[in-house]
């Protein structure tokens, strides 16, 4: 899937190519304000939305459905997301948004007829597959299953970009495995895209071809997930080799006993001493070191 | 089918798990009693309509608990389509109920072998109207609040209307008052067009006040 990538995600220009664009959006409230962010997603590639927990994940994907007033504007498939069709979106939040009472067969049919593309037979197909059953109700499943039930409903209405937010969140690694295959499949249609919030950014090296890391309501990074794995490089050694100036080229820096640790960009690497040790960081280690080095800052 | 009427069976689906036959059950029970004991079909209706006011909220509340809002937005729902459903919603949960409340004193009419008196249809349009005001003044607060916050808000219309019930009386005299009540229910058969054309006018301008109201509030919220 990586090799389809070549789009810069940073749009410039409107592109009806992009599943998505949020140009300038903001958000203010009083302890804390997103953005101006700006980033893209070209359509058939899934997306990890990564950061710690209240640096605008949820924000950003309230904003792009609309269910928060924003500044700045957002563009689903091209249309303004002021009247872009909801039919198009699929959101899958970590627990469904469902009258718990509600048995998954109310559900289709309370459901059905807001959708004028609703597919019951994919929905029943769906529904098999996950080990779904109609008579249960919506409280009685567990946090994985209400996942399921959600990509069912919006697979069902033929949704071609899914937006979610923090689905993996207290699931076991089997589920979350399960859940990052269903979205693997979904995007083997290259009309279809995925927005993934999460903060188990190992969910995501498997599954993303695309990364926007958000810090503090800032984007730190927006691009295909192997350049932001290979525009750092993790970093440690002995503290006493490092003179100040090497030791600010260092995100994130920390000293212990057994030495120090940090991220460095790749093209500073060289300018470190050759006792210092590098090797590729995992998504984990980014996220820790950037968040650790805005902290400093 | 029209996105107001599928919102407004939306919003029954999200209270129908809270409206069992147990409970029509037992407001029914609670209004025949009322009913045998104090001798008025009003009673009756009164219960029945507080059982419609009470189950017209419902939706608030359960949006509270699991952000139902956000859903209606997934639904593709306009604000404005939310807004009207909910009235259209309530509307309708105050005629079920005060329906079934004129059945269960036409029930009790009978069991007293007393004759059905035509009147009490005009009861019915005189309490759906005052319970249709008085949701009128709660819906705005609601949509501006939710539930939980509204609460204490939501039921001073309703201390509005008790607070002369219990204050006039003593004030008044309750002889003189119910000789003025005799004079105005007079007044009001003898010019029953004439009442009723304003209670429709009066009733018709409070709503579509409480939904313009209804739909500021609700577009400026963020869920």
């Amino acid at each position: 899937m990586t090799d389809r990538i070549e789009q810069a995600v940073t749009p410039e220009t409107t592109n009806s190519t992009f599943a998505f664009e949020l140009r300038d959006v903001t958000k203010s409230y009083d302890s804390f304000k997103l953005g101006p962010i700006s980033f893209a997603l070209p359509s058939g590639y899934v997306m990890g939305f990564i950061g710690p927990n209240g640096a605008g994940k949820t924000t950003t994907l309230k904003a792009m459905i609309n269910v928060i007033h924003h500044g700045g504007q957002v563009m689903i498939g091209g249309v303004d997301n002021q009247i872009a069709s909801m039919e198009e979106i699929g959101v899958v939040m970590d627990t469904p948004i469902y009258v718990g009472e509600w048995t998954i067969n109310q559900l289709r049919g309370i459901l059905k007829p807001f959708y004028a593309h609703w597919d019951d037979t994919v929905f029943t197909a769906r529904l098999r597959g996950f080990g779904l059953d109609l008579d249960k109700r919506v409280k009685d499943l567990s946090r994985g299953m209400g996942v399921k039930l959600q990509i069912a409903v919006a697979l069902s209405h033929h949704a071609k970009l899914l937006i979610l937010d923090e689905p993996t969140s207290g699931l076991d690694p089997i589920a979350r495995e399960e859940v990052g295959d269903l979205l693997r499949q979904f995007v083997g249609d290259e009309r279809h895209s995925v927005l993934f919030s999460t903060h188990i950014t190992s969910d995501l090296e498997r599954v993303a071809d695309y990364i926007t890391f958000i810090l503090a309501g800032r984007i730190a990074f927006s691009g295909a997930t192997s350049d932001l794995l290979e525009k750092y490089v993790r970093v440690a050694g002995d503290p006493s080799a490092l003179t100040s100036d090497q030791k600010r080229l260092i995100v994130g820096y920390s000293s212990h006993p057994a030495g120090f640790d940090g991220l460095v960009e790749a093209g500073n690497r060289n300018l470190l001493p050759a006792a210092v040790l590098a090797e590729k960081p995992s998504l984990d280690d980014i996220v820790i070191y950037l968040n650790k080095g805005a902290h400093h800052e | 089918m029209n996105k107001v009427l599928v919102f407004a069976r939306l919003d029954f689906s999200t209270i129908r798990v809270y409206l069992t036959v147990r409970t029509v059950l037992v407001f029914a029970a609670i209004a025949v009693v009322f009913g045998v004991t104090l001798g008025s079909t009003a009673s009756q209706l009164g219960i029945f309509a507080a059982f419609g006011l009470i189950f017209s909220a419902y939706p608030f509340a359960i949006s509270d608990k699991i952000n139902l809002d956000m859903l209606y937005v997934t639904l593709g729902l306009s604000r404005r389509t939310v807004v009207r459903g909910r009235y259209v919603f309530g509307e309708l949960i105050i005629l079920a109920g005060l329906l079934i409340g004129y059945l269960a004193g036409t029930v009790v009419e009978v069991i007293r072998n007393k004759q059905i008196d035509p009147m009490g249809l005009v009861g019915l349009l005189l309490v759906f109207v005052l319970s249709s005001l008085i949701q009128a003044c709660q819906f705005p607060i609601q949509f501006k609040a939710g539930y939980a916050k509204a609460q204490l808000w939501t039921w001073l219309p309703l201390a509005v209307v008790g607070i002369p019930v219990v204050a006039l009386p003593p004030l008044v005299g309750g002889e003189r008052l119910a000789g003025m009540m005799t004079d105005v229910g007079a007044w009001m058969a003898g010019n029953l067009g004439l009442v009723i054309a304003a209670l429709i006018l009066i009733w018709g301008g409070v709503v579509l006040g409480s939904y313009a109201l209804s739909v500021r509030f609700y577009l400026r919220r963020d869920f």
